[in-house]
């Protein structure tokens, strides 16, 4: 019989130890005191409201943004201690995608998801392989030679998970990738990531404000409010318990598309109320 | 002497040599400078406060020295880079000193538009300081330095009428000397006619150019 205790084996792959990070002139804390793990292979989803300090959690992965207490471990190594040296041999390790997609408009489809080959000094032979490759599997095979701003949002997001995913990296960081998109992309993107996900078995840390993107893609979610964790979890027990208030706010633009007697936002209070 | 078709043909020549020369020096040293001064900017890929504060103070000194004070000013220099203080290759050292700060803080400005995003995204994915200048920088900011280089290439012409005060000639000395100096208004219309095609021609040509490379549409 299975039982929650006996889930598979934990393979901890990034993992947070009292990380914070203040910004210079700054009254209150980006990140206070943050810990957790994120599992190999797992899409782990990070919510919470703007300014919650999801982005610089998510920039402390790749270093893009120094954390100034506490660790960051991927598999056996504290990244805050690696020189530039090996950040950008980490940082090869980690794919990147944004809401504004950031892809270079003077460079064609082709020459983005070229670029971090490029710059790696892989062989031309290969870099022409790996391209196409990755342009077909993102279903962009046709739009090589187009420049990004011919394509439409869900376009340029697929180029933009190309050129993240094509130095075969063990981790994929979205940075609220379907925020800018409607709502039929933002399936496509997100089933896209899944299976990618699924197939190539590398770890995805999203965040995002939208509890509909982390019920659709998501393993386990944390709850981040004011630079702190305040809940995480398998997405459907904190779907189905909700224990802190920021997830209930979180949780309430859900709350139509549920009838209210189910509806975990509804059975909430009414435990809270009595 | 030499009959007046030749005079307009000879300064004409004088006027490509003097500023394709000088222009070739303001594009390679300005778009260095350009670069030092964008890079090592506060919040720039390599922050040097006070490296760039010295840099942009000289910048900002050269750019205020009127051009033909500059002219006289730096005739030692001169002599001592082209080994004579007269002649079309004697202004080539005044002309580069003037534009160079300018086309300088054009290109900054160019360079300075480039959207965050993009560098962060560059950096995510492995580049280093130098790839980020080369492969996003400089692209994604190519239409504007391009534009740039068209109002370099036009105002150095206009300079290039003050190069006559050391025998430079030109167009510019041409129209100073028969037009202003002997009455003969003729030669200082024909001159005037010459110069506005060719800033025509410069300002189309750079237009093209800039479209061409212009992928943001």
């Amino acid at each position: 019989m299975h039982t929650i205790s006996q889930l598979p084996a934990r393979d901890p792959h990034i993992v947070f130890e009292q990380v914070g990070k203040t910004y210079p002139g700054a009254a209150s804390p980006a990140l206070a005191d943050v810990s957790f793990t994120i599992e190999r292979g797992e899409v782990f989803g990070i919510i919470g409201r703007s300014g919650a300090g999801k982005s610089t959690l998510l920039r402390s992965i790749n270093m893009l943004e120094r954390p100034d207490r506490g660790h960051v471990w991927i598999d056996d190594t504290d990244i805050g201690r690696l020189d530039e040296q090996g950040l950008v041999r980490l940082r090869r390790r980690i794919g990147m995608i944004f809401q504004h997609f950031n892809l270079m408009s003077a460079k064609t489809v082709f020459d983005n998801v070229a670029l971090p080959l490029r710059v790696a000094g892989v062989r031309r032979t290969e870099i022409e392989a790996r391209v196409s490759d990755l342009l077909a599997t993102v279903g962009l095979a046709d739009k090589a030679q187009a420049y990004p701003a011919m394509l439409s949002g869900g376009q340029k997001q697929r180029v933009g998970i190309a050129r993240a995913l094509v130095h075969r990296p063990e981790i994929l960081l979205c940075d609220e990738a379907t925020s800018a998109l409607d709502p039929e992309t933002t399936e496509q993107i997100l089933a896209l990531l899944r299976g990618i996900n699924r197939q190539l078995g590398l770890t995805v840390v999203l965040i995002t404000h939208d509890m509909a993107v982390i019920e659709e893609a998501c393993d386990r979610v944390l709850v981040l409010d004011n630079g702190l964790v305040k809940e995480q979890g398998p997405v459907w027990r904190v779907f189905a318990t909700p224990q802190a208030e920021a997830t209930l706010s979180l949780l309430r633009p859900l709350r139509k598309r549920l009838p209210a007697s189910v509806h975990p936002v509804e059975v909430a209070h009414r435990v809270a109320n009595g | 002497m030499l009959p007046m078709a030749e005079k307009y043909l000879k300064a004409f020549g004088e006027t490509l040599l003097m500023t394709g020369s000088a222009c070739l020096v303001v594009f390679v040293v300005g778009m260095a400078l350009a670069i030092v001064l964008t890079v090592t900017a506060p919040g720039g890929l390599a922050p040097r406060p006070r490296t760039n504060r010295v840099l942009s103070v000289l910048v900002n000194m050269f750019r205020s020295i009127p051009f033909i004070i500059l002219l006289v000013a730096m005739l030692p220099v001169t002599r001592l880079i082209v080994g004579t203080t007269m002649g079309t290759w004697a202004a080539v050292v005044p002309l580069s000193a003037h534009l160079i700060p300018f086309f300088a803080r054009v290109s900054q400005v160019a360079l300075n538009e480039t959207d965050a995003g993009l560098i962060e995204a560059a950096r995510a994915m492995g580049c280093r300081r130098w790839h980020i200048v080369r492969h996003v920088l400089l692209p994604e900011a190519l239409p504007a330095l391009i534009g740039g280089a068209t109002v370099t290439v036009i105002a150095m012409i206009g300079s290039s009428a003050m190069a006559g005060a050391v025998g430079a000639g030109g167009l510019g000395d041409l129209a100073i000397r028969y037009g202003y100096e002997r009455y003969e208004t003729a030669v200082m219309f024909n001159v005037i006619g010459i110069l506005v095609v060719l800033v025509t021609a410069v300002q189309f040509a750079g237009e093209r150019l800039a479209r061409r490379f212009d992928h943001r549409r």
